[in-house]
């Protein structure tokens, strides 16, 4: 577990408050982006990232630090972002794997809430724009492992657990997803 | 020497190989080019890659949720009561309302009933058994009671007359009447013996 992570966890165990608003702060928009990859609608994100951070509070006494402060709420923000689809679709654990088979997890490129798209972000610089057209025409997965990754920075182990997949295939699909997102950058290149 | 795996180069700029394998491309890099600009390309890569995912995070803002967050830590009992301090304010606990749902759903027992409709039972009974006294007060035989306090225990038929006993109930007195079997009606105390 990071220091930073650590202290966090400690102080806000010990009851400080400012260190859970740091907390809130520092992750809120992980959080939403990723309950906003399962719910595809932006004010349903909101809400369960709202469900999360309670959560966290309620429940960071029984946090026992075996994996990472973020893996933690991540799996959290996972149970919550799927329940509360379920019950808004009213679907069973079966229906909503059915579902979720058809309509995998979106991430970060699809926000549009008070959101200026990436391409429009990007635009004034050039790499950037490949970039981000580039990371449009990776698969979901490629996306999320890249994202978790790089930009979490999780290890392999980590991301294996949250993936539910074996730290090989994480190793290989990391490989693929950065070989195809370097084969996608040449196009744009070209 | 042969070019390493390009998966293991994947893995090694992540430093998720074993501190052997770490050693071994480490050295194998200061003298192949090729999978020394490999490594390079797979940097510069992940550098973009984070570069991407920032920018998305930067193209929003959620500046409310803090905020929302603290009124709902403050506002409700969803949180444990280990929590009942936020920015040094005591949070009041209303009752917990589930228990009170839990309460009004929850199935009365056969006692419950019975306690519930107890006035019911027990006026029906009392009702019952005043009747039952009253009625067992009441001479077995041919016995009416009158209007007075006399009580009729026994009637008897002769061919000239009849007879009649009654029992008072204050005085305890047994008053034995006779009258003309033709009579209508008796007449009173006159005719008592």
């Amino acid at each position: 577990m990071r220091r930073n992570e650590k202290r966090l966890v400690a102080e806000i165990k010990a009851g400080d408050n400012k260190a859970f608003e740091e907390l809130v702060q520092k992750y809120q928009k992980r959080i939403y982006m990723i309950a906003y990859g399962i719910l595809k609608n932006e004010s349903d994100a909101y809400d369960a990232t709202q469900e999360v951070f309670l959560k966290v509070f309620k429940y960071i006494k029984n946090f026992k630090e075996n994996s990472t402060l973020y893996t933690w709420m991540y799996k959290i923000t996972k149970n919550v972002s799927i329940d509360m689809y379920r019950k808004k679709k009213n679907l069973s654990p079966t229906e909503y794997q059915d579902y979720h088979s058809k309509n995998p997890d979106v991430y970060a490129d699809t926000i549009h809430h008070k959101v200026v798209s990436p391409l429009e972000q990007a635009e004034k610089n050039e790499l950037s724009v490949k970039m981000a057209k580039a990371m449009e025409k990776l698969s979901e997965d490629h996306k999320k492992i890249l994202r978790l990754r790089e930009f979490d920075g999780l290890s392999y182990s980590e991301i294996a657990e949250l993936l539910e997949i074996s730290q090989g295939t994480v190793m290989s699909r990391l490989h693929h997803a950065r070989n195809n997102l370097k084969k996608y950058l040449k196009e744009y290149e070209n | 020497m042969k070019c390493i795996d390009e998966i293991k180069l994947s893995a090694y700029i992540d430093g998720e190989l074993s501190d052997k394998e770490m050693a071994e491309i480490a050295e194998h890099l200061n003298t192949c080019s090729v999978c020394a600009d490999k490594v390079k390309e797979y940097e510069e890569l992940s550098e973009n890659t984070f570069q991407y995912f920032k920018n998305i995070e930067n193209s929003f803002e959620l500046p409310e949720l803090l905020n929302d967050i603290k009124e709902r830590l403050k506002n409700t009992d969803e949180i444990t009561p280990e929590h009942t301090v936020y920015n040094n304010k005591i949070i009041d606990f209303p009752k917990n309302e589930k228990n009170n749902e839990e309460n009004i759903f929850k199935e009365e027992s056969v006692f419950e009933k019975i306690y519930k409709f107890a006035p019911a039972i027990i006026s029906i009974a009392a009702i019952i058994m005043i009747s039952f006294i009253l009625f067992s007060e009441n001479p077995k035989n041919n016995v009416t009671a009158n209007k007075s306090d006399k009580v009729t225990v026994d009637s008897l038929e002769y061919s000239k007359f009849k007879a009649m006993i009654y029992k008072t109930k204050e005085k305890n007195k047994t008053v034995i009447w006779l009258f003309d079997d033709n009579s209508d009606e008796d007449n009173g105390d006159d005719d008592s013996i």
